[in-house]
């Protein structure tokens, strides 16, 4: 195939991945690295806030949480522990449209770290007194995120976006909601989620893939096959067009954007393309917001995408009475972008650019792992990034330009603000 | 850690040190130049600042290159750039695909020696730093971290109150800048270190070349004052627009590479590192009195700290304080377990050797090695250093530190709290528990 022959000349070497299904039907990507003694392990699923209602937003991170307390084999204390043994290096999250744990350990100690995770999958207990906790915590989280500026400007600005779907809805949930969550709920949810046919298991580094395949299968094989997990269907409601809240901060944090494509529209690409063109120190947002309106020290671009939806915005933390002309800074920028579209040079040095990520962001279990998992999730097959190349190499200026007249709303923008105290 | 890996050190005739690890299998290179010359330790007191004021400058234009052009010629190769401002130190970084290395060891090499500090650009990057200097007391946690610092040091400027910084900052000058600058970037002050696949000689040549120009001389420079031992309990309580109740403990602690430095590494570390950490056990499983608990030791080019900080809410705040103070102190009575001691190292092992998949983790550990120890090995040694650290030291090292007269704790309450603990109670609570 000639995406293989481009990825050989980007990379230099052609990562053997392989893709191996167990009857149950759950996937598993391996690819071995040797060049450090260490493994990333990576279990994902279909979860997150895009299956959540609003009346069960945060059930997914509160399963998550428990389920890392306590399994049939081994309580809290003993979980703690044995992670601990293995370095400590362990994180779960939900990312909206999928749940991933992660695991970074030494090659000598993957065994014992498959065990531990495949009994975290499989034999999760969901004792009341963990339940309890973790509530609390969850609860406690949820304030934490409030007194957080950039995250509550984040949420703010997806919920103007798309109310109270997908992006618009927080993995930690509503403080209501987490209260009222039952232990059989939890179960229930677990169920729908850690099944084969949901899941997905990336293994990357220096292993002895014989030996670890029979070992996956030992371990993973008989969870049960159920199904993939169906989204919530979004509902189109009107929704405001900004979402404030009023905070005792020196700056304000402002969200600016708009609803665009989502991954599987035929328009991602030149977007994505386009995205990269205007993100960076030396492009049109960061150079004309700070380096030269010195409006802020913080200028970046928000775009995100997924099968389900995508939106793009352009984050500024500016002083609040510099609020207005921030908007107005952008919206130029904007305006400017979909009457002229990018420049060719911008165009050329952002296709270039795709190429050249590819070679500093894989360069380690972690990245690699996700990337195959992402693609594999997405639908696209773990070689997503690399099939994408040629793609990229065959756009045309006007591809992008003309996907900018149909997405950059200058006059229907939505906001997202967390508005600080004037000086 | 692998096999395909070796360290060239090379030093040029005008006193450059360049530093290149081959690392072969993969696609990426981060390249990292430093010079000796950081926040507070090298700054008086009314030029606090300075030093980060300049690193913003560096990427703002060369003879060559306008403002915003090297950013765009790093970005356009798939790479990222950015500088940061440490006390030990400044440093400029770079990851580029491997194949743009020399490309980007001339934009590098123009920044570092070609800067032209336009003055309505340092008018504008003043606004700038000021955004980021007023965003730091924003976020809770940062607020917490450098009230904190300001309760520890009194005299050196670790602890510069915030308004003072700010007041530092507004005061400097274009002609401050460049007096820095030309006093500061010169060769035999600079540390270039290239982490990826390259090929060391070649890449030697390349920096040869590039810095051949580059003129050393004399360099003298200003220490800030150091901190005296601190006497007495530290206590301060802050309100603010928040949710929940952040608390904020320190005590003092050395600095980087002094020989206790390894043994409170360990202490932090079973205090609140990991996931069955005993501050976690006990006062966030057991107690259920905070959250996101965490222990940290802290340790700068002067001095250093063992921090410990928390969430929890208004009604806990009291039982929270006091849980945590009894386990320090049980911890100082009773000393750790050889379990515990074992689990300990072999998490800093682990961790060490993760964090050297990343070649920025890399590069920056031989920056600092070298700028701080004249070492690039330093930090490569310090999981041996780690490893001797025995039982009775932990014992010793923690009632050495861990003691009243060396704690300092910051409580951060929302601004409609009702039931506050003042000072005074504060400082009663910990007089009683410790």
């Amino acid at each position: 195939m000639l995406w293989r022959l481009v990825f050989m000349s980007i990379l230099s070497f052609q990562p053997n991945v392989r893709k191996i299904i167990l009857k149950n039907g759950l996937k598993i990507l391996l690819y071995e690295r040797t060049s450090y003694p260490t493994v990333y392990i990576g279990v994902f699923a279909y979860g997150g806030s895009f299956y959540e209602t609003e009346e069960n937003n945060g059930i997914t991170f509160l399963t998550l949480r428990v389920m890392t307390k306590a399994t049939k084999n081994a309580d809290y204390k003993q979980i703690s522990k044995k992670l601990d043994k293995l370095g400590g290096n362990f994180s779960y999250s939900s990312e909206s449209y999928y749940v991933s744990l992660h695991m970074n350990v030494l090659s000598e100690d993957l065994e014992e770290a498959i065990e531990l995770l495949s009994d975290i999958i499989k034999n999760p207990t969901f004792p009341e007194d963990e339940i309890k906790k973790e509530k609390e915590k969850q609860i406690s989280d949820i304030k934490s995120m409030i007194d957080n500026p950039y995250e509550m400007m984040f949420l703010n600005l997806a919920k103007a976006i798309y109310g109270n779907w997908g992006y618009g809805l927080s993995d930690y949930g509503k403080i209501e909601n987490i209260k009222k969550f039952t232990r059989s709920d939890l179960v229930n949810w677990h169920k729908k989620i850690f099944c084969a046919k949901n899941m997905l298991i990336v293994i990357v580094g220096d292993f002895d893939g014989k030996s670890l395949v029979s070992l996956l299968k030992k371990k993973f094989e008989d969870i049960p096959s159920g199904d993939v997990l169906k989204p919530v269907k979004f509902s189109q409601n009107s929704f405001p067009r900004e979402v404030v809240i009023e905070r005792n901060y020196n700056q304000t944090y402002l969200g600016l954007g708009f609803r665009v494509m989502d991954l599987n529209s035929s328009d991602y690409l030149p977007f994505m393309i386009f995205s990269k063109a205007v993100s960076g120190m030396g492009r049109r947002f960061f150079v004309e917001l700070r380096d030269k309106k010195h409006l802020a020290y913080a200028v970046w671009n928000l775009y995100r995408a997924n099968p389900l939806a995508g939106y793009f915005g352009v984050y500024i933390a500016t002083f609040p009475e510099k609020e207005k002309e921030a908007v107005e800074g952008i919206l130029e920028i904007l305006k400017n972008l979909k009457e002229n579209g990018l420049t060719q040079k911008e165009f050329e040095d952002a296709k270039t650019q795709y190429e050249g990520e590819i070679k500093t962001f894989l360069v380690n279990n972690r990245n690699f792992g996700i990337t195959f998992a992402l693609g594999e999730l997405y639908g696209f097959g773990w070689d997503w990034k690399f099939k994408m190349i040629d793609k990229v190499r065959e756009l045309k200026l006007e591809d992008v330009n003309s996907v900018l007249k149909k997405y950059l709303k200058v006059d229907d923008y939505k906001l997202g603000i967390v508005r600080g105290k004037s000086r | 850690m692998g096999e395909d890996m070796s360290v060239k050190q090379y030093t040029l005739n005008n006193g450059l040190k360049l530093i290149v690890k081959e690392v072969k299998d993969i696609t990426a290179v981060y390249i990292i130049a430093g010079f000796k010359v950081g926040m507070y330790c090298y700054e008086p007191r009314d030029k606090v600042n300075i030093s980060h004021y300049v690193e913003h400058m560096l990427f703002k234009g060369t003879e060559k290159r306008k403002v915003g052009e090297i950013a765009k010629e790093i970005e356009r190769m798939g790479g990222y750039l950015n500088g940061f401002t440490a006390d030990w130190g400044t440093a400029y970084l770079m990851q580029v695909p491997f194949d743009k290395v020399e490309y980007a060891l001339e934009i590098n090499a123009d920044a570092v020696m070609h800067s032209t500090f336009p003055e309505n650009e340092v008018i504008k990057e003043k606004e700038v730093i000021l955004h980021e200097l007023k965003g730091w007391l924003d976020d809770p946690y940062s607020f917490l971290f450098h009230r904190l610092l300001e309760l520890v040091f009194e005299v050196h400027n670790y602890g510069i109150p915030h308004e003072s910084l700010l007041i530092s900052h507004n005061n400097l000058t274009r002609e401050d800048l460049v007096k820095w600058y030309r006093k500061y970037y010169k060769p035999n002050n600079m540390v270039l270190v290239v982490v990826g696949n390259v090929n060391s000689d070649n890449i030697y040549r390349k920096v040869k070349e590039l810095y051949k120009d580059f003129r050393p001389s004399k360099i003298d420079w200003y220490r800030c004052s150091q901190e005296p031992p601190q006497k007495e309990v530290r206590v301060k309580v802050y309100k603010g627009d928040i949710n929940k109740v952040y608390v904020g403990i320190a005590f003092r602690g050395v600095k980087e590479g002094h020989p206790d430095v390894y043994g409170l590494r360990l202490i932090a570390n079973i205090l609140g590192g990991g996931h069955s950490s005993r501050l976690d056990m006990k006062i966030v499983e057991n107690k259920k009195l905070a959250s996101n608990i965490f222990a940290m030791m802290y340790p700068q080019l002067d001095d250093g700290t063992l921090l410990i900080g928390f969430e929890t809410e208004e009604d806990k705040v009291k039982e929270a304080i006091e849980e945590v103070l009894r386990e320090i102190k049980n911890l100082k009575e009773n000393g750790v377990t050889q379990d515990e001691l074992k689990l300990s190292k072999k998490m800093f092992k682990v961790n060490y050797i993760l964090s050297n998949e990343r070649i920025s983790n890399q590069g920056i550990k031989i920056l600092k090695g070298t700028i701080m120890f004249d070492d690039p090995e330093f930090y490569d040694k310090y999981v041996k250093k780690i490893e001797e650290v025995s039982l009775s030291e932990i014992r010793k090292i923690a009632n050495e530190y861990l003691i009243s007269s060396n704690l300092s704790m910051v409580v951060y309450y929302p601004k409609n709290a009702q039931k506050i603990l003042q000072e005074k109670d504060l400082k009663r609570i910990i007089g009683e528990v410790f």
